[in-house]
């Protein structure tokens, strides 16, 4: 059982077999099997929302000697909790002149399109919801229906600062995914596949970041900045800049549809994270460096969950770390940034990838 | 047997959506019924075990085409707006004599064609062999056809930029637009 924390494709295995002893019909295993897949994931993304909240607001709260929330539980650890079940009873408002429909489907669109990305990343061996030959590439077009969320939201609200606010997040989220997608690709030229599993297991003798020789420097950069972009996240917060815009594409929403947004938005924040973590630092893998099996047995000591989730949230503390350290961009700036630096960059940075990966240029590819 | 029941369950989806598309009174929730039947399809796909079709498919259609569609409705459509004129009784009744033709025709070609089933399952294309066969010149590569629409892209991304790069006439009006 002990054992089951590093090797969790045997817990897997250890579960399907007992589910097979116990239901004997192979149709209500895969059933209970995407039940169990569902709840878990489903159980983990409200949890991983509240945790993110509060890690935001202490992180926002130090970074400018504040102690934020203390009041709620020891150093506040329950203030997320408590601001969660008061959106959740809190009235819901609609106002009289918005298309119902429309409005009352708009952050379903959003949430479901980014908790049905989240099912495809590998958290640990096996431990992924959804096993796909070309995950990323579906992530990156789930990940468009959640801009349509967003253009929803701010044309059903009739209101002019919601559609300002969505036109603007329209035009920001649709630039961008060119560049973090082109930067993707230079990395996927490199790793051979689609397919996150195997991206991760190409990863085993070092991590693309180094392997790729400058490349996948560059590429993380540039993923980082536009994925920022993409999350909607300062920066890039024009979108609901609150001085010009009140709150942007949710101004009219509350309660528990303005939950949904605020949910979607920090699921979208962790997902663009566990994708830089799989795709440049080995996902799972632990950090292993050529053939020095002494220090490679001390690493691989580490449970595999422990490696991604420290990957992840160190990626997270980083993103909210720039909320506090930068300003925010004018509308022309960011397009501006984006069509003549950023995506120039980033196209050059695939050119030289695929001319590299051609020639087998990379470290470590002998092991 | 599973496959089955999400065949069906699917294929409802997609009817109803695709009714959605042509009778939702604005230009807004019709966009939303083409996603919707946009991403029924996929799913179709998913049960065929295309996968790459249907990533692809979403990203292509869903992601880009219909954005880009919602985008549009957005600089000209009101909320409140009815779009839509309710359709007079000489537009109804074409529209009924054409479905009723169409569906004629479909279930003629549908009676007379002998289906054979097939010898073997389909196998579900790599990556790898989509990348190979776009770009193969031998007898079953698609280098040519690749190539062709590359080339019609470039010329649509030429003209678009020509056409949004005009310089704007002076207010005043001395100078004709070019």
């Amino acid at each position: 059982m002990n054992n089951f924390i590093y090797k969790t494709d045997s817990m897997v295995e250890w579960l399907t077999n007992w589910l097979q002893q116990h239901l004997h019909n192979p149709l209500l295993v895969e059933i209970v099997k995407m039940l169990v897949g569902a709840g878990v994931l489903a159980g983990f993304v409200s949890v991983l929302a509240m945790v993110l909240i509060y890690i935001e607001r202490k992180v926002a709260a130090h970074m400018q000697q504040r102690l934020g929330p203390m009041r709620v539980g020891p150093h506040g650890i329950f203030q997320t909790v408590a601001d969660s079940i008061k959106l959740l009873t809190k009235e819901c408002i609609t106002p009289q002149d918005v298309d119902r429909f429309v409005f009352n489907l708009a952050p379903l669109v959003c949430f479901v399109a980014a908790f049905v990305s989240l099912s495809f990343i590998p958290f640990a061996p096996r431990i992924q919801a959804v096993n796909f030959n070309v995950g990323i590439l579906f992530i990156l077009g789930i990940s468009s229906l959640g801009v349509f969320g967003i253009l929803a939201a701010g044309w059903a609200s009739n209101n002019k600062w919601s559609l300002l606010g969505a036109m603007r997040a329209g035009a920001q989220i649709i630039s961008y995914e060119l560049s973090a997608v082109l930067a993707l690709l230079a990395i996927l030229i490199f790793a051979g596949t689609l397919d996150f599993k195997e991206i991760v297991e190409s990863q085993r003798n070092g991590w693309w970041i180094w392997r790729a020789h400058g490349i996948g420097i560059v590429a993380f950069l540039i993923y980082t900045i536009a994925s920022t972009a993409e999350c909607n996240r300062t920066p890039f917060d024009i979108v609901e800049g609150e001085s010009e815009l009140t709150a942007g594409f949710h101004t009219e929403y509350s309660a528990i549809k303005f939950a949904m947004f605020f949910l979607a938005e920090f699921i979208n924040v962790f997902l663009v994270c566990a994708i830089s973590a799989t795709v440049f630092f080995g996902g799972w893998m632990p950090f292993h460096i050529g053939d020095m099996t002494a220090l490679n047995g001390i690493f691989d000591l580490v449970p595999p969950f422990v490696w991604f989730f420290g990957k992840v949230f160190a990626l997270v503390f980083v993103v909210m770390w720039f909320r506090w350290t930068f300003p925010r961009l004018r509308v022309d700036q960011l397009m501006r940034f984006e069509w003549k630096y950023l995506m120039p960059l980033a196209l050059i940075n695939l050119g030289v990838g695929a001319v590299l990966a051609a020639y087998g240029g990379f470290f470590f590819n002998k092991f | 047997m599973m496959a089955n029941v999400f065949f069906y369950i699917l294929a409802a989806f997609i009817l109803y959506s695709a009714l959605f598309v042509v009778s939702a009174h604005n230009l807004f929730r019709s966009a939303i019924g083409l996603i919707a039947v946009l991403l029924g399809v996929a799913g179709m796909y998913l049960l065929m075990d295309a996968q790459f079709l249907s990533a692809v498919q979403i990203m292509v259609y869903v992601g880009g085409i219909v954005v880009l569609i919602v985008f549009v409705v957005l600089l000209v459509a009101d909320v409140t707006e009815k779009t839509f004129q309710k359709a007079d009784r000489w537009r109804k009744l074409s529209a009924g004599f054409v479905l009723a033709v169409f569906f004629g025709i479909t279930v003629w070609a549908l009676d007379s064609h002998s289906f054979t089933s097939a010898s073997q399952n389909a196998q579900a294309a790599s990556v790898k062999d989509y990348g190979r066969a776009l770009l193969s010149t031998e007898k079953e590569g698609f280098i040519l056809p690749f190539e062709v629409i590359s080339l019609v892209l470039v010329a649509a991304l030429i003209g678009a930029i020509t056409i949004a790069g005009q310089t704007q006439a002076p207010v005043n009006g001395q100078k004709e637009l070019p």
